[in-house]
């Protein structure tokens, strides 16, 4: 809780002054009575096909963070990437998983990871098959092009929902 | 309780490194980052050491190694049984966090003063009036315009007195130190000289070299001509060897000893110094093993629990998350840190972790922390778990007299007297045994205590039976 409480001061001061996490528009608790549930803003990396487009996260921490990790999820349907469940929104970062996580980090390392992990896709634990194959033979023209589709409104249907 | 004002309470509470970004010395905020826990952010409390050469706080690594078995930082394989306390480190850290505020403050106000004498100088503004400030100002202005002189003078004062505050916490310091640069803007350096700790000044002052008798540059003398006045003094009279390395003691003795004697002035007490050169590990109380419990029985994990003077109330793992988190406790307070406290005091930091995190299930969930500190015995009187042997034997007065005046009431065969008597010297002698019993039994709702005593006037009856 204490802990929580320091990581408010240090985003806010961070998001403030610091240019390296200028791709951060907001982080901050969704209402000041409860330090538990966080929501975030990202731009997209530049030079990527996400580039123009801002992203929300939510973010739910339970009562023995840092022990586990915060669970991050994109808003549902915003995100297409290879490692984002579009329709839930989950993520797959090693990070965020209770054994890689290490308290050592905090919500800013969390969603500047998210961040390199929008412009750095990993194919080998995808979450989304499509945007994975692409990534996989290197077809990035394709790749970008359906990132861009979606994040532009256009619809997936049933047949192309993600999968497990 | 409203989360809200004691979140803000917390923000307004909180330190970060980066307070220091706006003072005379912005490094220090690196200072103030390693000097705290990377798991609780905050100052390193009872820190210990990891074989892969980080720190953390005891208890936060601990209940980290709870659950995975490595460094948080490098990923190392990490156990409990490999952690080292690291007493200087807590001592380094109590100290700074002790002065910090002052610190800050004290940097924070010279940095202010530094940009108004700047302003002062460059265009003559006159300043908008910082009455704390303003005498001390305008006596500078008067005296010297060199304000480069005056920005290098206030970093060394700024980083002596990180130093020296550190040792003292006194604000005596401050106000002292300040009058002395107001008389004269050269003690600056000198008294840093002084309180250097090495007996070696830099400035060329010439002395007598107590063997030969010649002046040399006190450097000079101290570094490399005593030896050698001394070693050829010993080819040349042999008698002197002995007398001769008193001869120059005093001169290497006094500067220190003066130095020593105005810190006393300024350093009431090296607290942590003291304790710190004090320290021993302490062997006395034995590390609280980990348990095993999936082997472990319910009737041992109690046994445990209550050789250990800790409650036996609620579910198994409850209570083998009350053993987990007394064990984490325990160890760092015996094991790691410096100076352990009480028993009771590990007991009332668990019942208040068990208020926040052990939640029960919620029927036992009003007054838990109170009933957890009077140990109260009545809990499970219902179940078969309760032990009815102790309770015996603690209570065994109070029951001879409810047996006494059972056989009485009996001959007069008035049950409803009876259980109205026997209430009342139930109350009564329990508060002479015990009196967290009477404090308990003020909380008990009356349909329980109707049923304890029914119990009892039960019990009674049957061994008087018997």
């Amino acid at each position: 809780m204490s802990r929580l409480v320091k990581e408010y001061v240090k985003i806010a001061d961070a998001l403030k002054n610091d240019p390296t996490f200028s791709h951060i528009l907001t982080l901050a608790p969704v209402s000041d009575e409860n330090l538990h549930k966080w929501e975030a803003t990202l731009t997209g990396p530049p030079e990527t096909a996400y580039n123009g487009h801002k992203f929300n996260l939510q973010i739910d921490i339970d009562d023995e963070y840092p022990l586990k990790p915060p669970r991050v999820q994109f808003q549902p349907q915003t995100a297409p990437h290879c490692n984002v469940e579009f329709d839930s929104g989950r993520i797959c970062l090693d990070l965020l998983e209770a054994n890689h996580w290490s308290p050592a980090w905090d919500l800013l390392h969390c969603i500047h990871a998210i961040w390199l992990l929008l412009a750095n896709p990993e194919p080998d634990s995808p979450l989304d098959i499509d945007l994975a194959c692409l990534v996989r033979a290197k077809d990035y023209t394709a790749h970008d092009a359906l990132v861009k589709y979606y994040l532009n409104g256009g619809s997936r249907g049933p047949a192309t929902r993600s999968k497990r | 309780m409203s989360r809200k004002t004691t979140v803000e309470e917390q923000i307004s509470n909180v330190t970060d490194p980066r307070d220091f970004v706006k003072t005379v010395i912005p490094e220090l905020q690196d200072t103030d980052t390693l000097l705290r826990c990377h798991i609780c952010k905050d100052f390193l409390k009872t820190p210990v050491l990891t074989p892969c050469g980080h720190t953390f706080c005891s208890l936060c690594i601990r209940e980290y190694l709870n659950r995975e078995q490595k460094c948080p930082l490098c990923l190392a394989e990490l156990r409990e049984s490999m952690l080292r306390s690291e007493f200087l480190v807590n001592e380094i850290a109590a100290s700074y966090t002790h002065v910090r505020a002052k610190l800050l403050e004290f940097l924070s106000l010279e940095r202010e003063r530094e940009a108004q004498s700047a302003g002062n100088s460059s265009c003559m503004v006159i300043e908008d009036g910082h009455q704390r400030n303003s005498p001390n100002q305008n006596g500078e202005a008067g005296k010297a315009g060199d304000g480069d002189d005056d920005d290098d003078e206030i970093q060394i004062i700024a980083t002596r007195e990180n130093r020296l505050s550190k040792r003292s916490g006194d604000a005596l310091v401050f106000t002292g130190h300040k009058k002395m640069r107001k008389e004269s803007p050269g003690t600056g350096i000198s008294s840093l000289l002084a309180k250097s700790k090495s007996p070696v000044p830099q400035q060329p002052k010439l002395a007598d070299c107590p063997i030969c008798g010649k002046a040399f540059p006190l450097d000079v003398l101290q570094r490399t001509h005593l030896d050698e006045c001394l070693t050829t003094e010993s080819f040349h009279k042999s008698e002197n060897i002995s007398s001769s390395p008193v001869g120059p003691k005093p001169e290497f003795n006094s500067p220190p000893k003066q130095s020593s004697t105005r810190n006393s002035i300024e350093t009431p007490v090296s607290t942590h110094f003291n304790r710190y050169s004090e320290s021993t590990s302490n062997n006395s109380v034995t590390r609280l093993a980990k348990l095993n419990f999936s082997s472990t029985s319910l009737q041992q994990l109690k046994q445990k629990l209550s050789s250990l003077k800790l409650p036996v109330t609620g579910s198994r793992q409850q209570m083998i998350n009350r053993y987990s988190h007394y064990e984490m406790l325990w160890n760092s307070n015996y094991i790691d840190s410096i100076d352990p406290v009480d028993e009771s005091i590990l007991r009332r930091r668990l019942a208040s972790w068990e208020a926040s995190h052990n939640a029960s299930d919620g029927q036992q969930k009003p007054g838990g922390i109170s009933k957890f500190l009077t140990k109260n015995p009545m809990q499970d009187f219902k179940t078969d778990r309760f032990d009815r042997k102790g309770w015996a034997r603690a209570h065994q007065r109070a029951f001879r007299r409810l047996r006494k005046e059972a056989k009485a009431s009996l001959k007069r065969s008035k049950p409803v007297r009876n259980i109205e008597n026997t209430e009342n010297s139930q109350t009564e002698t329990s508060s002479h045994i015990n009196h967290s019993t009477t404090i308990e039994q003020e909380m008990v709702p009356s349909n329980q205590l109707g049923s304890r005593n029914g119990h009892i006037t039960a019990s009674s009856q049957s061994s008087s039976g018997a």
